[in-house]
């Protein structure tokens, strides 16, 4: 793990300088648009970052071995960091780009209300009862939560589309200037994500450890 | 089994009424607010109706929920049902039908109130409503006894429960109101059926879950 | 008849039973002791599949208790420390609905004469809720005159019983051991558990430290120096 961390923190390094001194700035935007090639990969390492806690559930049932439900609990945890780090992001870039801070977007939307089904999970970890029970129901409600994620994001791209007017970012219309240094940075912010969802799980592990031993 | 599951469980609530009694006595009370702290004015209210209608049920039904395994605490009857050689997958049903069947029931009697109170027209044509609300409330129902299920045991589950549905219910919510408006308001029903679809597909979605889930939610 | 293999269960990550293993036949009495916590109820309660081990298997009557598969329970029945009732209904609706439920018909007959045996035939109209702790745990094993059961895992069946109560369940109890069925019951009482079981269990430690016969000699002896 050691060499992940030299090397995540090395490609972050890099990742900046390139952000900040080899993008190109894009006329209106100016730095505003910057935020893009960060809030877009920590929005991608979010979705990932439930999908696993999905996956963990459904391993913690199939293998019924809690080490699945530590993974569930990290991955949870630095999924709602970063999509409290994309709700943050966005109305900045917003402000400047589309004039108002909060428009009802439906990624941005789906990520609110993920965000506030996540409140709901860490509460049900707190008040559920015994931690041998919550395993059970934080694994149902990680699976639940993102079997509704498609619904969610259909039902809101179609909610108001009058109201949800907003520049898209066209991927393939981009200039490779833009191009390459947003793919490095999905990148690099993937690699930062695996690097602190083992470093969680590492901890998590030692809790247990400590936890369970001498009694 | 499930007919006897089903049967016991009208039975029970109608013996103590626990869970229609604090859906109808929330839901007249939150129409009442909602009367007042909307302007009065009846076409604003026509607009708005469908959005209304369905954060009433919305609201009531978290109540409900609470209570739809109340009889199962009090005495620990859930330990007998458990051990019963039931599937808790046909368990699972049972609740499901039967919060339906309340729901669908409180639904009934808060209707013309809330005509009445907002000052709304008549619909030109009461089936497809009723279609819409029937697959709204068992996606709202399916969600809920999932997480009745598991608040039941859990301390604070009073806020545990509305805390977990509502985020989990919000593609069906919208929806409903998108079906219902389009229902109401005369839309063709080409324009809206996108959102039935989208209901129906979340009523499979977490009726399979809850079935195939209820094993594990409801252990000790 | 029923085969426990390395039963483990923790709360809070405090192991209440570690590696928990026997078996039982048919037409045992096994009576569970152990001091408060010693996790009696909870392994009645993993048996009943009411609540979950973190390991651990159990076979009854060749069949996997723990594959989730309803028809394997048939044949168990649980009596916990609660009235595993509901409270709205009547004695006679709660017995119709809990037969049912066991696959077992029954007829308005049947139940007023199980009722009438069992002392609650005054009460037949009244809501379980208002019944005396006594009436509960009688109307609790009245279920087993109605239904087809081989194993019957009880908890403290005579709790808060008075003394004709307590003799009324042991005469039951006495008469249910037919050979064929097996109960398992938690008691504290030493002396009344001499008298009606066949095995003497004991849990301290999350472990069994004591499994015999009631024939094994200096057996009270044993039991009170453990249970100390």
């Amino acid at each position: 793990m050691r060499i992940l961390f030299i090397v995540s923190v090395i490609l972050m390094a890099v990742n900046l300088y390139a952000i900040f001194f080899i993008a190109p700035m894009v006329p209106e935007q100016h730095w505003a648009q910057k935020i893009f090639y960060v809030h877009v990969p920590i929005a991608w390492s979010s979705f990932l970052s439930y999908f696993i806690v999905m996956v963990s559930g459904i391993l913690f049932f199939i293998k019924k071995d809690s080490y699945w439900d530590r993974v569930g609990l990290a991955a949870a945890e630095i999924g709602t960091l970063f999509v409290a780090l994309v709700l943050i992001t966005g109305p900045i870039w917003a402000t400047p780009i589309w004039g108002k801070p909060w428009i009802w977007e439906p990624r941005l939307t789906t990520t609110l209300i993920l965000f506030l089904i996540y409140i709901g999970y860490f509460m049900l970890r707190k008040f559920g009862g015994h931690p041998e029970r919550v395993a059970r129901y934080a694994a149902v409600l990680g699976i639940l939560a993102f079997l509704d994620v498609p619904l969610i994001f259909y039902s809101v791209k179609f909610w108001a589309p009058q109201y949800q007017l907003h520049p898209q970012v066209e991927m393939n219309q981009q200039p490779d200037e833009i191009l390459l240094p947003f793919f490095f940075s999905m990148f690099t912010f993937t690699i930062l994500y695996i690097l602190m969802l083992r470093f969680r799980v590492k901890i998590s592990n030692f809790q247990y450890k400590l936890k369970t031993k001498n009694v | 089994m499930f007919i006897t599951l089903l049967k016991k469980e009208l039975f029970v609530e109608l013996r103590n009424k626990e869970v229609i009694l604090s859906m109808l006595a929330f839901g007249l009370t939150v129409l009442l607010i909602f009367s007042f702290s909307l302007s009065g004015n009846p076409k604003i209210n026509h607009e708005i109706a469908p959005g209304l209608f369905w954060s009433l049920v919305v609201l009531s039904s978290s109540l409900g929920l609470h209570r739809l395994f109340g009889q199962e605490k009090d005495f620990d009857a859930f330990a007998s049902l458990l051990s019963a050689p039931i599937d808790r997958g046909t368990l699972f049903l049972a609740k499901w039908i039967s919060g339906f069947l309340f729901l669908f029931l409180i639904e009934i009697l808060v209707v013309l109130p809330f005509f009445l109170f907002l000052g709304l027209s008549q619909p030109m044509s009461y089936f497809p409503g009723i279609g819409i609300v029937m697959l709204g409330n068992l996606g709202i129902v399916a969600v809920g006894v999932i997480v009745s299920g598991m608040a039941m045991r859990a301390k604070m589950s009073a806020v545990l429960l509305p805390v977990l549905l509502f985020p989990l219910i919000t593609p069906l919510l919208i929806a409903c109101v998108k079906a219902t408006t389009g229902w109401y308001h005369l839309i063709p029903f080409s324009t809206w059926q996108f959102w039935v679809l989208i209901m129906a597909t979340y009523v499979v979605i977490f009726g399979l879950a809850g079935y195939v889930f209820f094993e594990h939610i409801t252990e000790e | 008849m029923l085969n426990i293999s390395n039963i483990s269960k923790s709360f809070h990550y405090k192991p209440v039973l570690k590696d928990i293993s026997f078996s039982l036949s048919p037409g045992e009495t096994l009576a569970l002791l152990g001091r408060n916590g010693a996790g009696k109820s909870t392994l009645l309660r993993i048996i009943a599949k009411i609540s979950s081990p973190e390991e651990g298997q159990a076979v009854f009557n060749g069949n996997n208790l723990f594959e989730g598969v309803a028809a394997h329970r048939k044949g168990l029945y649980y009596c916990g420390h609660a009235p595993g009732l509901y409270p709205s209904l009547t004695a006679s609706e709660n017995l119709h609905y809990f037969s049912a439920l066991h696959s077992c018909k029954t007829n308005p007959d049947s139940i007023n004469s199980v009722l009438k045996d069992f002392d609650l035939i005054d009460a037949i109209d009244e809501p379980v809720k208002v019944y005396s702790q006594g009436m509960m745990q009688r109307l609790k094993l009245s279920f087993l005159e109605l239904i087809d059961w081989s194993l019957l895992l009880i908890d403290e069946p005579f709790n808060g019983l008075d003394i004709p109560g307590q003799k009324f369940v042991m005469n039951k109890m006495e008469s249910w051991q037919n050979g064929r069925r097996s109960i398992i019951f938690v008691d504290h009482d030493i002396n009344r558990v001499l008298k009606i079981s066949s095995r003497i269990m004991i849990l301290d430690k999350h472990s069994i430290v004591l499994d015999d016969p009631i024939s094994t000699s200096d057996l009270e002896n044993k039991i009170t120096s453990l249970m100390n």
